[in-house]
């Protein structure tokens, strides 16, 4: 059985990573244990914390009892296993700010500084370029970028070697690598991350090598990983997304003389692709490169902030999700899914088209997943599954204003005499309830003021609005007259896959309470605890109440 | 006899129409949901209602003329109002099995 690595580098990485265990928790990696790696040079930067707490909280809904994390299942909702690894090169650090000093470019004898200084000087842009702050990522520099992330990696390995000052973050990724070397040829690496920015633009083409040259020089040269035999993957990400120009009294100080700048990112793009092209290492470490872009105007990601500063990163730096990287997390699918592709000496470049017509893209589920194997269909299925049970925990059940959400569906069961789940605790409800929140929508009170708030998939659909997204527009109200209006059973665009409407008196989701009380967990979804047999309950009613043909 | 029967049918007429209430009240979500409170108070209000409505039904239309047989309709009203708690209990008894049965359905919800 192949064995599944994700790699999510930079804040675009972050984001498709946020995507990616979405997929996962709709249930599109059945039976799956996967690796995931968060790779970035800014251990605060609020999408690497969003990315990294989503999968903490995905892991606590999977959690019960002693087993943390839960164990991999089949056709149910959070099937996969994920196992989080964190990594970060260390910027902090006295003497680490920047080029110069990480280098030690002014020690040793005048004529190593001589000969250091030509050879930066060379590459790298004196006073701008080899004196900002790194702790911010490599802001569009990738030719500083490749060189610092190759180092970083490969000082983790020489401090893992010699086993003096072995940092927790060193640990994390010597565990991850090794299961790369130990998977062998059945490993399977995806890497996520753009080619437009900093830090991922930076990674995507030394990464494959530095995580072989970790495991050379941690084992003395006694290991190694075979390209041949691991396959490795990655999407070409260009530019889908605009923020503020930087104006000059923002790049008045030295450490903050390198601000990206969005409107070079066509031109960023455009090299990095000839790169790709070209590059020998890229071309032999990589097996197959999905090319994903936005062919028309980029949003402003910043367009709603009052302030006029560039956020270069941090714990501020939280851009919205865009479809892209659905898109990317898509293209993880397919590489994890593949029989074949792999024999190609040199990386496979893998591209498709989605329909644009009256300025609006019109996406349908094939789009996202292809139609091999009705993979369009139960992509379909069970997104669609876990949206409406996202508004049955949110909408009817009230869990986006303070009512109890999946408790209060607990309770539904209760009254319908179902009781074996009444064992399901007020925290793994909760729980249950966040994740939901972080994957459709929430109500903030701030001050006393209620404001509604998007989550993953109302951000994704809001990047294509008006233009047709896999579901009805009525499936994505925002205000609590149209959510308490909200039929929950009718959230596709197709009338065949809305639940039934029973007979006289009855209604949707009447009907799929009756479907519920008639159906069960089965053996081959391979659930053990209360919580997991709970999810796989629903997911059985959702999906005889939608009516796909999955056969 | 007939009282009995009419009793029986009038019993079974309000169960048909408790139910109809019961699965015309959609299931609410929340914490304390209310339609399940809904259909057990429908239920014992129709409960109420159906002796009401036989002995109505048994004395102003079912009942036969005491100026034609004065015995007849002594007999009649003597059987009355054991016919009505006879129909209340009926109901009960049907209710009850009846909620037994559909035990995971809007109608388990009476008892």
């Amino acid at each position: 059985m192949e064995k599944l690595f994700i790699i999510a580098i930079g804040g675009t990485g972050m984001r498709c990573l946020e995507s990616f265990t979405h997929l996962c928790a709709i249930g599109m990696f059945d039976n799956q244990e996967i690796e995931v790696l968060t790779l970035d040079t800014d251990s605060t930067n609020g999408n690497k914390k969003r990315a990294e707490d989503l999968i903490s909280l995905y892991n606590q809904v999977k959690s019960s009892g002693n087993t943390i994390g839960g164990t991999p299942n089949a056709n149910t909702f959070f099937s996969a296993k994920l196992n989080l690894y964190k990594y970060y090169t260390n910027y902090s650090g006295t003497g680490r700010e920047n080029y110069k000093n990480i280098t030690r470019i002014s020690s040793g004898s005048p004529e190593v500084q001589k000969a250091n200084k030509l050879v930066s000087d060379l590459f790298l842009d004196n006073n701008s370029v080899q004196e900002f702050n790194l702790a911010h990522g490599y802001r569009a520099q990738t030719h500083l970028g490749s060189m610092l992330m190759y180092h970083g990696i490969v000082e983790a390995a020489r401090n893992i070697a010699s086993g003096k000052d072995v940092k927790p973050e060193e640990r994390a990724l010597e565990s991850f690598v090794t299961k790369i070397k130990v998977a062998g040829e059945n490993a399977r690496v995806f890497i996520f991350g753009s080619i437009f920015g900093g830090t991922g633009a930076s990674s995507i083409p030394v990464i494959p090598k530095a995580l072989q040259d970790f495991i050379q020089i941690r084992s003395g040269g006694k290991e190694t990983i075979d390209f041949t035999k691991a396959k490795f993957g990655s999407t070409l990400l260009t530019e889908y997304f605009t923020f503020k120009k930087p104006d000059n009294k923002e790049k008045a100080t030295k450490e903050n003389s390198v601000i990206a700048d969005s409107s070079f990112f066509p031109l960023n793009s455009q090299a990095a692709l000839q790169f790709y092209q070209n590059d020998p290492t890229v071309q032999k470490s990589y097996k197959i490169l999905y090319h994903i872009g936005w062919p028309i105007e980029s949003k402003k990601i910043d367009e709603a902030t009052s302030g006029h500063k560039t956020i270069t990163g941090g714990a501020t730096q939280k851009n919205p999700c865009h479809i892209t990287e659905l898109l990317c997390a898509c293209a993880a699918y397919d590489f994890f899914t593949r029989k074949d592709g792999f024999d190609s000496a040199v990386a496979q470049y893998l591209y498709k088209a989605v329909e644009f017509e009256k300025n609006t893209f019109n996406f349908s589920f094939d789009d996202f997943v292809g139609n091999n194997n009705k993979a369009g269909e139960n992509f379909a299925n069970r997104l669609g599954a876990f949206f409406s049970l996202a508004h049955v925990a949110l909408t009817v059940n009230g869990a986006s204003t303070g009512d109890s959400g999946i408790k209060g569906f607990i309770t539904r069961c209760e009254k319908q005499k179902l009781t074996q789940y009444s064992t399901i605790t007020d925290t793994e409800c909760i729980e249950i309830n966040e994740y939901f929140k972080l994957f459709a929508y929430h109500f903030d009170n701030e001050n006393g003021t209620v404001a509604f708030s998007p989550g993953w998939l109302y951000q994704v659909r809001n990047t294509v609005a008006p233009g047709a997204f896999l579901f009805d527009s009525k499936a994505f109200p925002d205000t609590p007259s149209e959510l308490r209006k909200l039929d929950v059973g009718t959230l596709f665009n197709d009338d065949k896959y809305h639940w039934p409407k029973g007979g006289l008196f009855a209604d949707r989701y009447g009907t799929f309470i009756d479907t519920l009380i008639n159906s069960s967990p089965k053996d081959e979804q391979k659930v053990n605890t209360t919580k997991e047999k709970f999810l796989a309950h629903i997911y059985n009613a959702i999906t005889a109440s939608q009516n796909f043909n999955l056969n | 006899m007939t009282s009995y029967i009419i009793a029986l049918i009038v019993a079974g007429a309000m169960i048909l129409i408790a139910a109809l209430i019961s699965s015309a009240i959609q299931f609410k979500g929340g914490s304390h949901p209310k339609d399940p409170g809904q259909r057990k108070t429908w239920f014992w209000v129709i409960a109420v209602i159906n002796p009401i409505v036989f002995f109505i039904l048994g004395r102003f239309v079912l009942a036969p003329n005491p100026e034609d047989d004065q015995m007849v309709f002594d007999e009649y009203m003597k059987v009355l109002p054991i016919a009505t708690g006879v129909g209340f209990v009926l109901y009960i008894v049907i209710g009850f099995v009846l909620s037994k049965i559909f035990r995971h359905g809007k109608l388990g919800h009476w008892f």
